[in-house]
């Protein structure tokens, strides 16, 4: 199959882990460490613990070399965690940690077979220290049950991922926890976490504190698996105020969300989208691009003046109190509801510097008109001066033409991203091909902490440090198929 | 590609792709939350269902087995961030394994009885008269007596009798309040809800028909349930419901708040009662019936009531409904302790709900995990709490 280019070298990892002993030893050996009611290697089992939203559509996945996992194992403490790591270096069996699965780009899917390993049973909150704001938690705590147990105390970590409901938080770190509801106000997850507690791939315990946890974040669980974390918390906040503003073109929209960017004070939540996606949660009345701001709800945290002056030098509407409000109670759902609309909703996620997103959009824009694609997208606030930038595509993926080409677009507006100072958002199994271009000195660092954390390479493999496929073969796949679909339209394809 | 018949028929073949796995179903799924293993929750199903049709897997058995391990409580359906109606979609996934003759041995029976006994529990008309006794002075002139509202019983009220004064407190009810209703007595058939769950679809209609037509023929226009379930069929099954919307269908708090606003009830003080409501998941999720039975108990002096959490449409499923109750009961019962653990960490003494099969899964609960506290109907606590009638009850008063 795909295997043999290898554009990082880690052909020690691709040694240690070809050969795997009897099925029934290594299953009687993960049953002696959690018990025989948490593992599994029963083909349902290992279908549902392969997958995550990247699964859409299933063809996706056979370009993969092996993409079931052999064995499902639901953990349930440190101690469990290591029996197994145990075994897995003993036999050379690849684990793929798994949070919520509710990420992309198939972050926890197996690529070589081997151990899912369940984190969510792993869901107590420790301690919640009101005294010293912080709590103590276990990876498997999805953020909606933090929140839930933070409010009785008035307290609250202030940031989550749109999928909060589902996403629990040691994947959020895994994943990078850049971009979410909150973090521009408050920060990301990086500034939240105080300490965590990690086993290596190596078997080694190590709690890791300040800048050490830096090599945690976008690990994508290659180099071990967190059981620990402790985070700060801030004083709840319960009212916030959102403003929504409709704008005719996509530089109008951008300039002035640049500059609301630039205030002094900071939106909990600041999103922007064209009005195909409106159209299947809050449909746009005015202007045909949406921006909306929500912030805390105290005169002191809403610049009211400022926003007005923007939004009007740049030809904004205010659209209506009820539209704001609902745009607030949107957050979680707003990208998830063209899905209810299609079979596959192709997406590429670009974690860009905010100045450089009118130029994203501009080009997708002509992208739209020159290739006749259902476009839409999505713009999401992460930090002060970075947005989480969604570009989507319905199509149907039983058009092939049609879907490949959509996606070398997507890989195209990939390319110009990582051009204009940008990359990808999550890395993933999908998009490892990009970090030796887009992170060229995260690619060295994670490359040595690869090395160091998880010799044996035994630690969710083929993703971050090394890839299945080349950016080489890709962009030429991507650029034959694009070059198709244009032709198509010729020849009435 | 497998082709799946009953999907494909009922128009459910894309759900599967349209699901976009972001997991919200899963955590609040009750199946998973025992068992833990993701193919028992929604989004594992829809992954296996899908990985069938991809030509990729086997509906096998043991899947079958699975698709019938779900409470249909609507809770996947209420979270799904791309809108699927996964409960009707489990519904015509039951339909699936029925057609591939993969059907539970309980599942199998409950067919057989609704179709050959007209309930669930393999008794007949007769029984249906049984819980009767005792108030056969309220009740004698009122068997297919032409009234304006109806009070349907539905086949676990009728037949079971520890529920018999789940009834019997509904009819005293509709009697202090001067209410002209009517019972269809031995005449009352199964609402057809089991045969959904079971994977029967067709045979719905007819069901919920053998009520309706007699229904209208006593010129009924309000029809009073104490069970959500027959409600949810009737709206969703019934072709004549659909059409005619001149029926209109109530659970028993919609039908008790609506006399108490009419001035039609009158309580007298209550010594102390504690309560906290169990939201049946049809009631809150689908019927988005939550505030009549809270606004019911406000209005009984001495009646205190707490919240649980979850409520309301996040309400925990009681483990009892689609069938859980008679393919596994040990699952079902555990369901049905995890929510009673949500009771105790409340003040409350007692809990209420609007539901038959709430009541059975807590009473059996209370009895495995030694909890003392007691279950009830709403209408019970309404009924305990009428002052007596020369003090002040009824229209006319």
């Amino acid at each position: 199959m795909f295997r043999e280019v290898i554009e990082m070298s880690n052909t020690d990892i691709e040694t240690t882990i070809t050969q795997t002993p009897e099925k029934a030893t290594i299953i009687e050996m993960l049953k002696g460490v959690v018990g025989e009611e948490r593992v599994s290697d029963s083909e349902l089992e290992r279908v549902v613990y392969s997958g995550d939203p990247a699964v859409l559509p299933q063809y996706h996945y056979r370009w993969k070399r092996k993409y079931l996992a052999d064995y499902a194992v639901r953990v349930e403490s440190e101690e469990e965690i290591e029996g197994i790591l145990k075994i897995a270096r003993e036999h050379n069996i690849p684990v793929v940690p798994r949070g919520g699965a509710s990420s992309c780009m198939s972050s926890s899917s197996p690529s070589r077979g081997g151990i899912s390993l369940d984190l969510k049973p792993m869901n107590k909150i420790l301690e919640i220290n009101k005294k010293g704001m912080f709590v103590r938690v276990e990876p498997g705590v999805t953020f909606e049950g933090l929140a839930n147990s933070l409010d009785k105390e008035n307290l609250t970590l202030g940031i989550y991922p749109s999928s909060a409901k589902s996403a629990v938080i040691g994947g959020w770190i895994a994943c990078g926890g850049r971009g979410g509801i909150g973090t521009p106000f408050y920060g990301g997850l990086k500034d939240h976490i105080l300490s965590l507690s990690v086993i290596g791939g190596d078997g080694e315990v190590k709690l890791l504190e300040g800048d050490d946890i830096d090599i945690l974040l976008h690990s994508y669980g290659i180099l071990g698996v967190i059981f620990e974390i402790k985070l700060k918390v801030h004083e709840n906040v319960r009212e916030y105020k959102s403003f929504s503003y409709g704008f005719r073109t996509t530089d109008e929209l951008c300039n002035a969300m640049v500059e609301i960017t630039k205030l002094e004070v900071k939106p909990i939540y600041l999103k922007i989208a064209d009005d195909e996606l409106q159209k299947f949660s809050n449909p746009l009345e005015i202007g045909k691009y949406v921006l909306s701001v929500t912030y805390v709800d105290t005169p002191s945290d809403i610049p009211l003046e400022d926003l007005k002056s923007i939004t009007g030098k740049y030809d904004g509407v205010y659209i209506s109190d009820e539209f704001s409000k609902k745009e607030w109670d949107l957050r979680y759902d707003a990208e998830f509801n063209p899905k209810e609309h299609t079979e596959t909703l192709m997406f590429q996620e670009f974690w860009m510097p905010v100045e450089k997103v009118s130029k994203m959009l501009s080009k997708y824009e002509s992208y739209r008109r020159s290739h006749r694609i259902p476009a839409l997208w999505f713009g999401m606030l992460g930090s002060h001066n970075e947005m989480r930038l969604e570009l989507m595509a319905m199509i149907d993926a039983a058009q092939y033409l049609k879907f490949i080409s959509s996606k070398g677009i997507l890989h195209k507006m990939m390319k110009r991203a990582i051009k204009l100072g940008g990359g990808p958002y999550t890395i993933g199994l999908q998009n490892s091909i990009y970090m030796s271009r887009a992170y060229p000195a995260r690619l060295t660092e994670m490359q040595e902490a690869k090395k160091k954390w998880d010799p044996n390479g035994i630690m969710n493999p083929d993703r971050v440090t090394s890839c299945l496929t080349s950016f080489r073969r890709i962009d030429v796949l991507f650029l034959l198929a694009t070059a198709f679909r244009r032709l198509s339209k010729y020849v009435g394809g | 590609m497998t082709k799946l018949d009953f999907i494909e028929r009922y128009g459910q073949e894309n759900e599967p792709y349209i699901c976009a796995s972001c997991g919200n179903c899963t955590l609040v799924c009750p199946v998973y939350s025992e068992l833990k293993w993701e193919s028992y929750g929604p989004r594992g199903k829809l992954h296996v269902v899908k990985s069938i049709i991809e030509g990729e897997g086997e509906f096998g058995k043991d899947f079958a087995h699975k698709i019938f391990l779900c409470n249909l409580c609507e809770h996947c359906t209420s979270v799904c961030t791309t809108g699927i109606s996964l409960d009707r979609f489990w519904e015509v996934a039951r339909a699936e394994v029925r057609e591939r003759g993969l059907l539970p041995a309980p599942a199998q029976f409950v067919l057989k009885s609704v179709k050959e006994r007209g309930d669930i529990m393999w008794m007949g008309s007769a029984d249906r008269l049984l819980w009767m006794e005792g108030i056969d002075e309220l009740v004698k002139d009122r068997i297919l007596k032409k009234a304006k509202v109806a009070y349907f019983l539905g086949c676990n009220v009728s037949l079971k009798s520890q529920l018999h004064d789940v009834a019997q407190s509904m009819v005293k009810i509709m009697d202090y309040a001067g209410i002209d209703f009517t019972l269809l007595g031995e005449k009352e058939v199964c609402c057809g809800a089991p045969l959904s769950w079971a994977g029967n679809l067709k045979d719905i209609n007819e069901m919920a028909e053998k009520n309706l037509s007699l229904i209208r023929e006593l010129g009924v226009e309000t029809v009073v349930f104490s069970c959500p379930s027959c409600i949810q069929t009737w709206s969703e099954y019934s072709k004549s419901v659909k059409e005619d919307k001149s029926i209109e269908l109530l659970t028993a708090s919609q039908f008790i708040n609506r006399l108490i606003r009419e001035k039609r009830l009158h309580f007298e003080e209550q010594p102390m009662i504690t309560t906290t409501f169990h939201d049946p998941c049809i009631s809150a999720r689908v019927l988005k019936a939550t505030e009549e039975p809270r606004e019911i108990m406000d209005e009984i002096p001495g009646v205190y009531h707490v919240e649980m959490n979850p409520s309301r449409q996040n309400t925990r499923c009681c483990g009892a409904h689609g069938l859980l109750d008679v393919v596994d009961p040990v699952l079902s019962s555990r369901i049905a302790e995890r929510r009673l653990r949500d009771v105790t960490v409340t003040p409350a003494t007692r809990i209420v709900t609007e539901c038959p099969r709430c009541i059975l899964a807590f009473d059996l609960a209370k009895f495995t995990t030694g909890y003392e506290m007691l279950v009830q109907d709403i209408t019970q606590l309404v009924e305990g709490a009428l002052s007596p009638k020369e003090q002040g009850g009824g229209k006319d008063h």
